[in-house]
């Protein structure tokens, strides 16, 4: 019983426990569940947290990928490598393709060889990628998000908005929406499959999907694709070291757009068009307008005008994406473009429709910040708070307005300054040594700002202890004009020998030429075995002394060459050629002589025997334009002692020599100017020049180039002639001769005794003084003050003259830049008037058994000033010139050019400097027509070297047409050269402006000379696809379509020089542009849409000019009742016929661009006429050899000028790109089989879409040259030594999140 | 003796109260409880105002998250239901969170169930205690009518809702102040009500950054 009682009591006591404990265990259940409850939001919330940054640390291995895809490409220091939306390709030294490196997702990222986007198409991206079998291989980067629902449901574009692309080439609609597309973007349905890719269906609704593969990524961090047929992923559900299964953990997709085939809205603005103008054309009168090239002439851009700058970034166009609106008018337009981007505003010529004086204030560019994102553009950078921009008359921009142009629109494009061989590019813009250790360059004086800037650029290691500067040093330069007896510009040899830089680079750019091209194959070296160095030396030479010569803008103000601002002063802009060891010589700015005329005159009006005979130089500049330069050379002629007449001598001094001071200011910016400045001498204190008397006292005042007075008794005499040497010395090292020539007179009988007919010119120093009319004074400019700008009359009818002059039969065939660039010219390239080169109609030297010689035998002639109030009716040709009947030089065969004094005596009617008798300028093979350039306005055309464009706005009273009167500005009479439209960008953009330095000069075999063959930078030589400066393909005949060459085409060379673009700010970096446009527009894989808008933007504010050759009667000649026609035209841009065209057959043929200077091997088609009256051209791509064929009136730097406007614009290389990346973060379900992923089942638990923007940069600090590896530095002669090291960096990442 | 002794001390030991003792034990227990109901009721009512202050941040948070994680629009939407099964005194008590599927035509698929507020806690329907109801203001946009049938309902409930976007931010305009100030506010409906704000002294307030998407809680 107490048993029992005491178990109940146990008993008891344990169902307390139970009860204690269970209702516990429910109260701490209800606890926990309630707790879980209450966090199960917040649970969820944080773990689609941790997925998210699952998805965004996949999306950054995307961005990771293409950063090590595009190092790859481009770290090879002996590869090109070219860029393109989608692509890095690489080109080894023969010119073929090595690899192609993907920017997107795809099976093989890296492809050997050549590479077809338009034949590999289908294989990338397959017709039926979108079915829902393929879902877990290939994904749209450009699915659309949906905002909103139903009917007013908007959809977003990720990478391209279709609203901005037209259903196919040509067509005006877009694919979605009702606004116009946007100039060159279309579907292209030529492309095969293409069609099949954008087909939209249930499944498949985008109309412009961006098709690629999924990279499935592993969580041992290995990528691959899904098999298409097993579904697995490789080494997906592996084992691995840990003992897990190696599952699939996420996947991306993306694909890399080129930021450089978009338009950067922080240089690009609205171009519109600025040239030289190279044609005279009507001044406008009431109710008419002034033709084209008048408005040029007036309206030139005013300083910091860029939009206007030939070459400058600010002349592309935005109008392809934002056109104007159909009430905009020109100006109003181009005013609301200036006002949305950064430093670039409306003023000076005001789109070219105002003139542009001295007094023209510069623009004042605005202060506003650059553009961070294109999404920036809906506000203006300035005001607060924040202003909108506005797409029209008070209509700001939309958010659609921006969503359809980001595609095309980019603020951080930027493109490497380096060449084909990876290494620096050589600046174009010469800077001053002025240290004393020339060797520390970044110590020079004498630079402003944007020298400053340009050195900067220029210069690798700008930190290191030896910084080396990539551009050419002139040895000094002063800050007055006083100080020049030192100056290097007058000197051959003291910007070599006192500047080893320069030396080092001449060696560097030996090196370049003379190795193989990567990407095009061949070497320039073996394009030019004899000559290369010549042509490297006349680049060199022209940056000395064709570019910045002085510089009045900046502080501080310096000069290179003798120079005043106030006042022409001797050898004003002079420039003494520059001589190497090597024997070759550049052209400088310097005389050569092209004839000499011995003319004997009756000295004596008493005495009908006696005569006397003075010699007369005729001097040729082969860089005419302005500035104006006044000659300040000594003429030393040897030999002329032994002349004879009959027995009689002459009685010459052996050695004569004259000093010439010339101040001959307008007529100096032609190229047959010096003749009568060496007649001349300067008075400091006169206002023009004086002249000389015939003496042998003092050769600066003394015409010293005559004999003595001696009798013929007969009325005939024989000259017994002989070899005379001519050396021409700079004033200020008068006996160290620049050049010599020889000439030889040949010996002739019977000359006519020349006879007295007028009393006036009995004395030859009235002739030299004018005449004798002391009331009159001496000739303006050595010309004569008559009203009618005749030549002095330094040869009349009375007189007999002789002649030596160049020869069009000779080895130069009368191309004068060869003698102006040989430093001794041998006597055959001279010959007595008609002596060997048919007379051709005209009285030749001698002609054997004609008793009754002709009295006058030459063909002497000054090209001077001649303007719209001159009525010259010689127009520079000295009586007898060229006979009665001789042809007149002709560039172009049988052109009818006007032919002055043979009855066409009208003014401005510029015959081409050529040699007498001359029809046409042929090349060595005697067939192919030859280069020779349009001289700038109405001056003639001639053998020219199209120096660098140096005018200025500041212009005399007397040249009210500024660049249009032959002598350009002159300063002078009250006129001061204020700097007022400098500028180094508008100066010289880029080495296109070599394109009339000839290579057919080898100095040491002048008789092997290969005359009228200059560098060829356009597609479109006169010569046509003969022309030796083409490339050359072995088997294939004429200019191949692209690489592969044998031998190189001449624009290889473009690609070893640069000019950085330092204003309005900072555009360039060092070796890098910000705003070049890739040619190399073409998408892959995504060849089926076609994006040219870019390139489009570049070339569409370019214009073409051809002169047909019919009109050689009225292209330099113009009257109201007859006006000049405008030759220009602006581009016709379309793809399939258009310009376009060139591009896309490049592309068709599977290959790119390697170099940005292939695009002189594109035709530039014409379009519309620059004058609405007049006809468009009607051309296609295909037909333009035929078309140019009425064009050949059109000089070589005329053909060239438009390349050289497009191509500083242009590149074939990005430093930016953007990553398109679609990432999602997976997860797979316990039943799926390891290593698989079934799309609809297994999870999707996070995804991110964006654009990483990542650039490759140089550090500034520690740029310099190295070796692939990227760290080991070595030097610029070194094959394997490349730019770098290249960085990488992300630059902004921009989720995808409408 | 021992035994009485032994007997006795557990007839001791279990001796109960005596009902004088008991009876003040439940005068005094009363007291206590007339003295701390009204008192604990009112920390019951914070108590539920606090969970549903967690609860709806909590939906807009993950709601907001959701949007980015899945690069998709999410939508959350507020029904207006009955405390009880009747069809009387319909209140603003519950929230759902939507799935935008991508598409013109993309319908919402619903993440997780409806979350009801506790009982008595209500969400202000007028549009100046709570801006996020404020539908067919001119001057708002963003906002949304639904009307659907919730699970264990058998009529549609009438609803507002908004947007959050992949972006994180919401499809509430415009942005800026007055009427870009987006809240709403909840409170107990058994308070009693401050004559001057219409509202109880108690209450709690949601604000929606229309920009960010971000929510903030504020509490008097």
């Amino acid at each position: 019983m107490k048993l029992r009682s005491s178990t109940r009591r146990r008993l008891s006591r344990r169902g307390l426990a139970l009860v204690v404990v269970l209702p516990l265990i429910a109260l701490l259940t209800i606890l926990v569940v309630t707790f879980l409850a209450s966090v199960s939001t917040e649970y969820q919330s944080a773990k689609s947290q941790e997925y998210s940054s699952d998805a965004r640390m996949l999306a950054d291995s995307a961005a990771s990928m293409v950063v090590t895809q595009v190092q790859n490409a481009t770290s090879a220091p002996s590869l090109a490598w070219a860029s393109q939306p989608g692509m890095i390709r690489t080109f080894d030294a023969t010119g073929n393709a090595t690899a192609a490196y993907k920017l997107y997702s795809s099976s093989q990222m890296r492809v050997g060889g050549a590479f077809d986007p338009v034949s590999k198409l289908a294989e990338e991206v397959p017709a039926d990628w979108a079915a829902s079998t393929n879902t877990p291989l290939y994904t749209d980067l450009n699915a659309p998000v949906w905002v909103g629902r139903g009917s007013t449901a908007v959809a977003h574009y990720p990478v391209i908005h279709p609203g901005a692309v037209a259903r196919d080439h040509g067509a005006t609609e877009a694919l979605v929406g009702t606004v116009a597309p946007v100039e060159g973007c279309y579907l292209d349905s030529t492309i095969p499959s293409g069609a099949a890719i954008v087909a939209t269906s249930t499944s498949q609704t985008n109309p412009l999907p961006m098709p690629v593969r999924w990279l499935y990524v592993l969580k041992d961090g290995r990528m691959a694709v899904m098999d298409a047929t097993s579904r697995k992923v490789t080494g997906a559900g592996d084992p691995l070291p840990d003992g897990t299964l190696n599952h699939i953990v996420g996947r991306i997709a993306f694909w890399t757009d080129d930021e450089s085939c978009k338009i950067n809205l922080n240089t690009a603005s609205e171009g519109t068009f600025w040239d030289r103008p190279w044609t005279v054309s009507v001044t406008g009168s009431a109710g008419t307008s002034d033709g084209y090239e008048r408005q040029l002439a007036l309206r030139m851009p005013a300083q910091n005008e860029f939009q206007r700058y030939p070459g400058h970034p600010a002349m592309t166009c935005l109008s392809t994406v934002f056109p104007p609106l159909t009430e905009e008018s020109l100006e109003t337009y181009n005013a609301r473009i200036y006002s949305y981007i950064p430093r670039v505003v409306n003023g000076g010529s005001r789109s070219g429709t105002a003139s542009v004086t001295g007094s023209t204030l510069p623009l004042v560019t605005d202060a506003d910040r650059l553009y961070a994102s294109v999404d920036e553009l809906m506000f203006s950078t300035v005001g607060v708070p924040r202003q909108e921009n506005s797409r029209g008359a008070f209509i700001p921009f939309a958010e659609q307005d921006i969503e359809r142009t980001r595609f095309l629109l980019t603020t951080t494009s930027r493109a490497p300054e380096v060449n084909l061989f990876n290494k620096p590019r050589i600046t174009l813009w010469p800077l001053q040594a002025n240290t004393t250790d020339v060797n520390k360059p970044h110590e020079a004086v004498n630079r402003n700002a944007q020298d400053k800037l340009i050195a900067f650029c220029s210069t690798l290691g700008n930190k290191s202890a030896t910084p080396k500067p990539y551009y050419f040093q002139r040895y000094n330069t002063f800050t007055t004009s006083a100080q020049l007896a030192q100056a290097s510009s007058q000197s051959p040899i003291m910007d070599w020998d006192e500047v080893p830089r320069n030396q080092e680079l001449y060696a560097y750019l030996q090196a370049m030429t003379q190795a193989q091209i990567p990407g095009l194959g061949g070497s320039l070296q073996g394009k030019y075995p004899a000559t290369r160095d010549q042509i490297l030396t006349e680049m060199f030479d022209f940056v000395r002394s064709h570019v910045n010569t002085f510089s009045t803008a900046g502080n501080p103000a310096y000069y290179y060459a003798p120079f005043n601002p106030n006042r022409l002063i001797p050898a004003q802009s002079q420039i003494v050629p520059l001589v190497l060891p090597n024997g070759t010589r550049g052209f400088g700015r310097f005389p050569t002589v092209t004839e000499a005329a011995l003319v004997f005159y009756a000295s004596s009006d008493t005495d009908p025997t006696q005569m006397r005979a003075v010699l007369i130089l005729e001097p040729f500049n082969p860089a005419p334009g302005p500035p104006v330069w006044s000659s300040h050379v000594r003429y030393t002629v040897k030999g002329m002692d032994a002349f004879m007449a009959g027995t009689t001598p002459m009685v010459f001094p052996s050695l004569a020599g004259n000093l010439v001071t010339g101040l001959d200011g307008q007529s100096n910016a032609t190229a047959l100017t010096g003749l009568e400045q060496a007649t001349q001498y300067y008075s400091a204190s006169g206002a023009f020049t004086n002249a000389k008397v015939l003496g042998q006292g003092d050769e600066e005042t003394n015409y010293t180039f005559c004999s003595a007075d001696f009798k013929v008794n007969a009325t005939k005499f024989d000259f017994n002639g002989g070899t005379i040497t001519i050396e021409i010395a700079a004033a200020s090292s008068p006996n160290v001769p620049v050049q010599t020539l020889k000439l030889k007179f040949p010996a002739v009988t019977g000359l006519p005794r020349p006879t007295m007919s007028t009393a006036a010119y009995v004395n030859f120093d009235n002739r030299i003084a004018r005449y004798a009319n002391p009331a009159v004074k001496n000739g303006r400019f050595g010309i004569l003050e008559d009203g009618k700008h005749n030549p002095l009359p330094l040869i009349t009818n009375t007189d007999t003259v002789r002649s030596v002059e160049a020869r069009y039969g000779g080895p130069a065939k009368g191309d004068l830049r060869v003698y102006a660039s040989l430093r001794e010219v041998p006597e055959d390239y001279f010959e007595g008037h008609g002596e060997r080169d048919t007379a051709l109609g005209g009285k030749p030297y001698d002609a054997p058994g004609v008793t009754a010689e002709t009295n006058l035998v030459h063909s002497l002639r000054i090209d001077a000033q001649t303007g719209p109030g001159d009525t010259s009716n010689q127009n520079g040709f000295y009586a007898g010139s060229g006979g009665s009947g001789d042809v007149r030089g002709k560039l172009l065969p049988n052109a009818p050019y006007l032919d002055p004094n043979r009855g066409d005596n009208k003014r401005n009617s510029t015959a081409p400097v050529a040699p007498r008798g001359l029809n046409g300028a042929y090349m060595a093979d005697g067939v192919t027509l030859g280069d020779w350039d349009t001289g700038i306005g109405g001056t003639a055309d001639g053998p020219y070297i199209n120096i660098a464009d140096q005018a200025s706005a500041n212009k005399s009273q007397s040249s009210s047409g500024l660049y249009y009167a032959k002598g350009g500005y002159v300063n002078g009479a009250g006129v001061v050269e204020s700097g007022a439209s400098f500028s180094p960008n508008r100066q010289i953009a880029s080495a296109v402006a070599f394109g009339s330095l000839p290579t057919g000069i080898d100095p040491a075999r002048p008789a092997d000379a290969k005359p009228w063959q200059t560098l060829l930078f356009c597609r479109n030589p006169l010569g046509g696809d003969t022309h030796p400066g083409f490339g050359k393909q072995q088997g294939v005949t004429g200019p191949p379509a692209g690489p592969p060459y044998d031998t190189p085409p001449d624009h290889a060379f473009l690609d070893l020089f640069t000019m950085p673009i330092v204003e309005p700010y900072a555009i360039s970096d060092p070796f890098s542009t910000a705003g070049k446009v890739n040619m190399n527009y073409q998408m892959v894989p995504f060849a089926y849409v076609t994006r040219a808008t870019a390139v489009r933007a570049v070339l569409k504010s370019t214009s073409i000019m051809a002169i047909p050759a019919s009109d050689a009667g009225k292209y330099k000649y113009n009257t109201a009742a007859a006006p000049t026609p405008d030759y220009r035209y602006a581009l016709n841009l379309d793809e399939r016929e258009g310009t376009l065209a060139g591009f896309e057959r490049r592309f068709a043929a599977g290959d790119i661009f390697r170099s940005a200077s292939e695009i002189c091997d594109i035709y530039l088609v014409p379009g519309k006429s620059v004058n609405p009256a007049q006809p468009a051209a009607s051309v296609k791509y295909a037909d333009m050899a035929t078309w140019w064929k009425d064009y050949q009136l059109t000089g070589d730097n005329v053909r060239e000028q438009p390349y050289g406007h497009i191509y500083p614009r242009l590149t074939t290389k990005s430093n930016v790109f953007t990553v398109h990346v679609k990432a999602q973060a997976l997860k797979t379900l316990r039943r799926t089989t390891a290593g698989e992923f079934v799309d609809g089942r297994d999870l999707v638990t996070s995804e991110f879409r964006g654009a990483f923007i990542v650039e490759r940069y140089l550090e500034p600090n520690a740029d310099s040259l190295v070796k692939a590896d990227g760290k080991t530095s070595t030097d610029e002669l070194d094959p394997e030594g490349m730019v770098g090291p290249y960085k990488f960096r992300v630059r902004s990442v921009t989720r995808f999140a409408p | 003796m021992n035994r009485v002794h032994h007997q006795l001390k557990p007839h001791r030991r279990c001796a109960a109260f005596t009902l004088v003792e008991l009876l003040f034990v439940c005068v005094i227990v009363a007291v206590l409880l007339a003295v701390a109901a009204p008192l604990g009721m009112s920390v019951l009512r914070a108590s539920s105002l606090n969970r549903a202050t967690t609860m709806i941040m909590d939906e807009l948070n993950a709601a907001r998250q959701l949007a980015m994680t899945r690069n998709c629009e999410v939508e959350v939407r507020f029904y207006k239901i009955a405390a009880d099964t009747s069809t009387q005194d319909l209140q603003f008590r519950a929230f759902r969170t939507f799935v935008m599927e991508p598409g013109a035509a993309g319908q919402g698929r619903p993440q997780g169930d409806v979350r009801y507020l506790p009982e008595s806690i209500i969400i202000a329907a007028d549009g100046e205690s709570s801006t996020l109801f404020d539908y067919g203001n001119p001057n708002r946009s963003g906002l949304f009518l639904t009307k659907e049938t919730l699970p264990g309902q058998t009529t549609e409930s009438d609803g507002l809702g908004f947007v959050f976007r992949p972006s994180g931010g919401t499809n509430l305009g415009p942005i800026d102040p007055p009427e870009g100030n987006w809240f709403m506010t909840f409170f107990s409906q058994h308070e009693p009500l401050n004559p001057e704000t219409g509202i109880p002294y108690n209450f709690g307030t949601v604000q929606v950054d229309p920009v960010t998407g971000r929510a903030r809680v504020f509490r008097p």
